[in-house]
């Protein structure tokens, strides 16, 4: 069974915790000062200046001559991760460096501090002449279990009646207030209650935890911050400190952005430093109170401290001394009387924690993103999923508090740890010192969408633990919410960092068929958004929700189950959740067999086919996608029945629901390809009967992970709904007949069979995903990347070219239509730059089908280029004027998008005043036939 | 002398007896650095520490800046006077050998005493009185406290 709340090692474990997310937090912002101490440093401002930003400034010449745009990335990443190579390993050097004189510094204030604090407080030994004192010290020294008495002091200067424990692991220290001697002869148990105090921080071994973090706290003070404070101010310190033009550089906001996240880290450090003092002092009081007869004396003891406190002549008020290192009095004897109390965190704790935790690992993430290189996806996944564990724990350990307020806890809680931990990305040292990774440069929609999506998956596992403990109050039902949410955690960061791509949801992508069927081109637009966005198709390609939605309802089952508790423990009313999910999966395979009917019956043929060299979905991905579509929906309104059916443990029946739902469903899916198949619905594959058969890397098992994903994302809000609608009903008509005999029927053997096999089904599913998911995320081979040549320029070229005539094939709508156009002008410069501009518009015109295409182009855009007498390589395209490309059909309007930079590589012949284009990559089809204007 | 003023005070408070058994600690500390003992909040730095610091009442510093402006004083007017003899004289019971003090002269004695407690321990005039009265003990009993 779990410890209970009291328990000191409990108590010593959870404030342990708070310490280590200190001290990586320290040591995290640590990693990004020395980052930037490091790039202003003049060795590395050589090295950026000599050889990366010559290196990086080449990468567009050196790819133009790769013809496919997605190709010439691929060789720029792989370049600049050569180009950086030098200069991150130097900055390694110095971070390793820094962070090593943080430790020494560290080591050697921790081994002075017993020396400092005599000197301060001129500490004297107790007279040895006290022997009653000594012995009776030595007694509560022995009775506490130490081996070993502590030195005994006396601070002569402190009128307080208090303590102090300090001292190294080899040689403890306490000493006495001379107050508190005073009370030895006035008030004997008082006089123990407070050196039992002590003594209980030397067996928590607290001492050498609070010295070791202040002594690692003042080092990254004097070592990192004041340095990297210094460097902020006066960035070219290192390089030419007379440079005082430079001093306070950059604009005003961004100075203040910085300011504002030092301070915030300042704040966030000393508050959650705090926290964790208070914490301990709370432990050292309830492991008194466990000696036989002591808590009523302690009490008295705390009860007459002062409180508030005063700071010399002023009284600090109440609100602003509870931040401070010691909790008030009142709390204590409440903990004192009330040990299961002790360690209650409150949700702004929780959020200071979190932030914590998020300052850790995103501080970090920038010089090891750098170093993974090519890995940096997956590593950051791998690298994220201890904090998402960490997090995870937090918000387990805060809940665990039997007399908190579980309602708003469940909103508060989970919302101040989200906030936290979102917190620490957006005001860490690296966001706001870094002008590329502003997290507000697409708007604020990306990072609220984000926030809104880590509330959500922090309150449901909130929901899901508080809705198990009670009723199994188990360890294991801890382990089992850090295990599924910490890796969601991960992902979340995966997506979030850097650029947000919650707020990716792009609803432009046509399907490449049908743009004139209006329903089934709205739909493959909402279906080709949700399979392309992008949170949802990493979470699709790792087995984390497989794995974690098992976990949610699998551990209580196995828990719950008789032979665990010999039928004496609570039961888990499993099947109106099996029977509904029964019910959706069943309705998904009617589904998957009707599907091909109606399709043929509503899609016409010219549709259904593939069309050859389109980039875009054919109409057999569309259907596809059709199906998961219909199967997350079924999930969902079986969730929102189960929730709504439901009084208790609704966390727990959803996600049972669902998993069977999506195993159905996911059958559905190799029933459904293999009805289209036979009735040739498209021309994808061979017409044929024979049974498609789930295999690894197969596409059902593809489809199952998507369905999971999207079910789940469906089933979320349906539940919610299902609950509330629920509640309500019951609270008019009290609870249902059918619940109550639901919950009475007893599991039978073969149901447990049944489950077992579900159970197993997701993480074998995810197992056979696992070479799709390791393509998902491994990364590129080495892209081919051309050899330089020499830059040679072509003066016929020189000059402003107007588009007289242009004949080009594109594939709209599934058809290869010829477009003719004109207008567009073309100007190429001395200086190797090219603008191609669009005017006040230019127009292509197609037709086909009985249709009429009609392709309208604004804005403009420029780049480099380089030509050899036969052709044009461009590179480096940027937009000049913002434009749109718009698509009409019929004089309809079908689409309507910005203008992205880019261009293709030309084939051309100049002479005198005429200049004709083609295209270099063979697999294009287009001729430009242009007049000189100027040149 | 300070433990001698201790003795007579505990008449009026019972509880600074105990203070006997730091009197040592207290008196080095007074002599080290007078200010610091007479402001008793010493508290310094460092963490683990029981409580936020309040302040004990310790009674002891507070005589021995009192004994020292008596000896000042009674050393200006009363030939043969030391430290030593003022401890005699406030030791109980008062050798008869030892010079007596006129009323006015406890008087001043009581007065530095009350002041001393009044200024150092924030004490109220009233409580203040009463343990200077019962350091002074008998000597006051002139015709102005008869009254």
């Amino acid at each position: 069974m779990s410890a209970a709340a009291g328990d000191p090692r409990r108590l010593r474990t959870h404030t342990d915790i708070r310490f280590i997310i200190l001290v990586a937090a320290v040591l995290a912002t640590g990693v990004f000062a020395f980052t930037a101490l490091a790039v202003a440093s003049p060795a590395i401002t050589r090295i950026n200046a000599d050889s990366v930003q010559p290196c990086m400034d080449s990468l567009d010449e050196r790819t133009s001559t790769v013809p496919d745009s997605g190709d010439r990335l691929s060789a720029q990443i792989w370049l600049a991760n050569s180009c950086m190579r030098p200069f991150i390993r130097a900055e390694v050097k110095v971070v390793a460096a820094g962070l090593l004189t943080v430790f020494l510094l560290a080591t050697a204030l921790y081994l002075l501090h017993p020396w400092w604090l005599v000197r301060r407080r001129r500490m004297k030994r107790l007279d040895p002449g006290m022997a009653d004192v000594v012995a009776e010290l030595d007694g509560l020294a022995r009775a506490a279990g130490l081996a070993r008495p502590p030195e005994w002091f006396v601070a002569p200067y402190a009128a307080a009646h208090g303590g102090q424990a300090f001292g190294l692991p080899w040689r403890y220290r306490v000493c006495l207030d001379v107050g508190l001697l005073v009370r030895y002869d006035l008030d004997r148990d008082g006089f123990r209650s407070v050196v039992r105090h002590e003594l209980a921080h030397l067996t928590n071994r607290d001492v050498g935890r609070t010295y070791l973090t202040m002594a690692l706290w003042w080092s990254f003070v004097v070592v990192a911050l004041v340095p990297f404070v210094a460097i902020t101010l006066h960035p070219d310190l290192l390089v030419d400190p007379r440079k005082l033009g430079s001093v306070l550089s950059g604009s005003p906001l961004s100075l203040a952005y910085r300011m504002v996240a030092l301070l915030t880290l300042a704040s966030a450090g000393y508050l959650v430093r705090n926290s964790i003092l208070r914490a301990r002092e709370t432990c050292a009081d309830t492991a008194v109170a466990r000696v036989p007869d002591a808590a009523p004396a302690l009490s008295r003891a705390l009860s007459v401290l002062p409180w508030p406190p005063r700071y010399r002549r002023w009284q600090i008020p109440e609100r602003l001394a509870r931040l401070g290192p010691h909790p008030a009095p009142a709390d204590r004897v409440v903990a004192v009387t009330a040990p299961d109390r002790a360690t209650g965190s409150t949700w702004w704790e929780l959020a200071g924690l979190a932030f914590m935790v998020g300052l850790a690992l995103n501080n970090v993430t920038l010089l090891l993103g750098n170093l993974l290189e090519n890995y940096v996806s997956v590593g950051l996944l791998f690298f994220a999923m201890p904090f998402g564990v960490l997090v995870i724990g937090l918000l387990a350990g805060a809940l665990n508090r039997p007399d908190l307020g579980t309602q708003s806890a469940l909103l508060t809680f989970p919302a101040g740890l989200a906030g936290g931990f979102a917190a620490g990305y957006l005001l860490n040292l690296m966001v706001s010192y870094s002008d590329s990774a502003n997290p507000f440069d697409d708007g604020l929609a990306p990072v609220v969408l984000s926030l809104i999506v880590l509330v959500a998956v922090t309150a449901l596992i909130a929901a899901w633990l508080r809705s198990v403990r009670r009723r199994v109050p188990h360890r294991i039902v801890t382990v089992a919410a850090v295990l599924a949410g910490g890796p969601l955690i991960a992902v979340w960061f995966t997506q979030t960092y850097g650029q947000s791509n919650f707020a990716g949801l792009d609803l432009t992508i046509l399907p490449a068929t049908g743009l004139t069927l209006d329903w089934y081109r709205e739909l493959a637009r909402w279906l080709n958004a949700f399979a392309l966005y992008l949170p949802g198709v990493k979470l699709a390609a790792t087995p984390i929700l497989a794995v974690a939605i098992v976990l949610l309802w699998a551990v209580p089952v196995l828990l719950c189950s008789r032979w665990r508790y010999g039928g004496s423990g609570p039961r888990i009313p499993v099947r109106p959740a099996v029977r509904a999910g029964l019910g959706a999966g069943a309705a998904a395979l009617v589904v998957a067999v009707a599907l091909p009917y109606l399709a043929r019956a509503v899609v016409p043929a010219d549709v259904r086919r593939t069309v050859e060299g389109s980039s875009a979905f054919s109409f057999a991905v569309e259907y596809g996608l059709a199906y998961i579509a219909v199967v997350a929906l079924l999930a969902a309104a079986a969730a929102g029945i189960v929730a709504a059916t439901s009084a208790r443990l609704r966390p727990v029946l959803v996600p049972l629901t669902v998993t069977v739902t999506s195993v159905i469903g996911a059958a559905g899916c190799s029933l459904t390809r293999t009805m289209a198949r036979c009735l040739a619905l498209d021309d994808t594959y061979l017409p044929s009967c024979v049974p498609e058969v789930p295999g690894p890397d197969s596409l059902t098992v593809f489809s199952f992970h998507m369905i999971l994903v999207w079910g789940a994302a469906a089933a979320i809000p349906a539940a919610l709904a299902g609950a509330g609608a629920g509640t309500l009903v019951r609270r008019r008509r009290g609870r249902p007949a059918f619940a109550r005999r639901l919950f009475r029927q007893p599991a039978r053997w073969e149901a447990a069979i049944g489950l077992g096999l579900v159970a197993a089904l997701l993480p074998a599913a995810a197992a056979f995903a696992m070479p799709y998911d390791i393509r998902s995320w491994k990364p590129q081979p080495m892209p081919f990347i051309p050899a330089q040549t020499p830059v040679s320029a072509d003066r016929c070229l020189i000059g402003q070219w107007r588009v007289e005539l242009l004949r080009a094939t594109r594939t709209v709508d599934g058809k290869r239509l010829a477009f003719t156009g004109r207008g567009q002008l073309q100007t190429f410069r001395v200086d190797g730059s090219v603008v191609l501009d669009e005017g006040r518009g230019t127009t292509e015109v197609a037709a086909g089908g009985g249709h009429r295409y009609v392709i309208t182009q604004t804005g403009s855009m420029t780049a480099s280029y380089r030509a050899n007498g036969t052709t044009i390589a461009y590179s480096g395209a940027k937009i000049q004027r913002a434009g749109t490309t718009t698509l009409t059909v019929d004089g309809t309007e079908q689409s309507h998008q910005p203008v992205v930079a880019g261009t293709t590589n030309d084939r051309y012949t100049c002479a005198g005043d005429r200049l004709r284009e083609t295209p270099a990559d063979p697999t294009r089809d287009y001729e430009i036939q242009l007049v000189r204007v100027t040149g | 002398m300070a433990k001698a003023l201790l003795e007579r005070a505990a008449d009026a408070e019972p509880a600074v007896t105990a203070e006997r058994r730091a009197f040592d600690v207290l008196s080095e500390a007074y002599f080290a650095d007078p200010k610091r003992a007479l402001a008793g909040n010493g508290n310094g730095g460092g963490y683990l520490k029981f409580g936020l610091p309040g302040i004990e009442e310790l009674l002891t510093p507070v005589f021995l800046a009192a004994g020292a402006e008596v000896v000042k004083y009674l050393s200006g007017r009363v030939e043969g006077f030391s430290r030593k003899t003022v401890r005699r004289i406030l030791s109980r019971p008062a050798p008869r050998e030892v010079p007596q003090l006129t009323v006015e002269q406890w008087a001043y004695v009581r007065t530095v005493v009350e002041n001393s407690l009044m200024q150092h321990t924030k004490m109220s005039p009233q409580r203040a009185e009463t343990i200077a009265s019962a350091v002074v003990g008998d000597g006051i009993a002139g015709p102005d406290r008869a009254a």
